[in-house]
């Protein structure tokens, strides 16, 4: 019991204590789980992998991987409500009054310069992930390194992000659709010719 | 404090709320920004609990807050959405699906890191979230994107970011005292000038 209640703590302050979230918490997790002996570096390594490759946040992904390890499935639920814990309070107290705020004339210019500057943040998540998925950038994308793998770029993935990008834009299709739809491609496509996935 | 701060939510709408951020969950592969236009698509076209430009600033908010970017905006929605029980209602609804499938890959991970199947529906998921961002961006952008000045900072952000690894809590403040200043200072004597009382 004293240990669920110590991960739900650590837990806690690693989710009070990180901003922006993401890979951006890695460092916080390493020192924290592999401090107190509960994970190897090399486990750390293989949850930022496995995350990859699973719905959900790598906070959450990373908490139940360590509680389930440590605890099963009581470790996996206190690990995971100590790291949402902090977010849920703090956002809440913070949403109450932005809402109220939100309208003020002084806010609304605040938020005039914020909004198009999260819209190009957001572009440059698109940009980090398609230097991924087009061109095998894992680390460190940029103009430079997308100059410099040009040659090769993964046809394969650039097809199905065009052809996802038409039924969404063009046609509205559903994202959560379009998620298993290139799933499903996806898995066609190395059934029927392993060599090109 | 405005009149629609918060909606009150029935039993039946706050059901919606959790189904709606557990589908979310279920298909959000990689975490962060890639949760926006699922939220965009689900909560404005089809639900209509929120409007377009509450995207972007719950996005800010959430980038300025400590904890998880993705959990954050859920918890913000839910608020705008249903309040304090709205909220709880999308936070356990977006973080079910990581806790439900994290518990059973634990186990046997690496076979599931080596199944080439597996790989291969997740390159053709990665494509397709690369379209799911850029159509994103550009539903979020066309409302925000109407002068130079706002395409300047759209640009610089994208830059600095993308380039520059720029931390997004700096964007968001730099952006933010940015817009104070030109919107407050600039914009305002513009006006001045051209005897336009301004309020």
């Amino acid at each position: 019991m004293s240990l669920l209640i110590e991960m739900m703590f650590t837990f806690m302050k690693i989710g009070a204590f990180s901003f922006g979230g993401g890979y951006a918490m890695i460092p916080l997790f390493q020192k924290e789980l592999v401090g107190h002996g509960w994970m190897l570096i090399s486990e750390v390594a293989d949850v930022v992998a496995i995350s990859e490759m699973t719905p959900g946040p790598f906070a959450v992904n990373a908490a139940t991987f360590a509680g389930t390890k440590m605890m099963g499935l009581s470790g996996a639920l206190f690990a995971t409500f100590g790291v949402v814990l902090p977010s849920v309070v703090i956002t809440l107290i913070v949403a109450r009054y932005f809402f109220g705020f939100q309208n003020k004339q002084s806010v609304q210019s605040v938020l005039w310069g914020i909004r198009p500057a999260v819209t190009g943040m957001i572009m440059a998540a698109a940009m980090t992930i398609a230097s991924a998925s087009f061109f095998g950038i894992q680390h460190g994308a940029n103009f430079g390194a997308i100059v410099g793998a040009l040659s090769k770029v993964d046809w394969v993935s650039l097809a199905i992000a065009a052809v996802a990008f038409v039924a969404m834009y063009k046609f509205k299709a559903s994202p959560v659709l379009m998620v298993f739809a290139c799933a499903g491609v996806g898995v066609l496509l190395y059934a029927l010719f392993p060599g090109i996935m | 404090m405005s009149e629609r701060k918060t909606r009150k939510a029935s039993p039946k709408e706050l059901l919606s709320l959790f189904l709606t951020t557990f589908k979310i969950g279920a298909v959000t592969f990689g975490g962060g920004y890639v949760i926006i236009p699922m939220l965009q698509r689900e909560f404005i076209e089809k639900h209509n609990y929120i409007e377009e430009k509450d995207i972007l600033d719950i996005v800010a908010v959430s980038q300025a807050l400590p904890g998880v970017l993705s959990i954050n905006a859920c918890i913000m929605v839910g608020y705008r959405a249903g309040g304090v029980i709205g909220a709880i209602c999308t936070t356990l609804g977006v973080v079910l699906p990581s806790i439900i499938t994290l518990s059973i890959v634990t186990g046997f991970y690496l076979e599931f890191a080596a199944n080439p199947y597996i790989a291969a529906a997740l390159k053709g998921i990665r494509a397709g979230v690369v379209a799911l961002m850029v159509s994103a961006v550009i539903n979020l952008g066309r409302p925000v994107l109407k002068n130079w000045m706002t395409w300047a900072i759209f640009l610089a952000a994208f830059v600095l970011v993308f380039q520059f690894s720029v931390h997004a809590i700096l964007i968001v403040v730099g952006s933010g005292v940015l817009g104070l200043f030109l919107k407050m200072v600039v914009l305002r004597k513009k006006e001045e000038n051209k005897d336009v009382p301004v309020d």
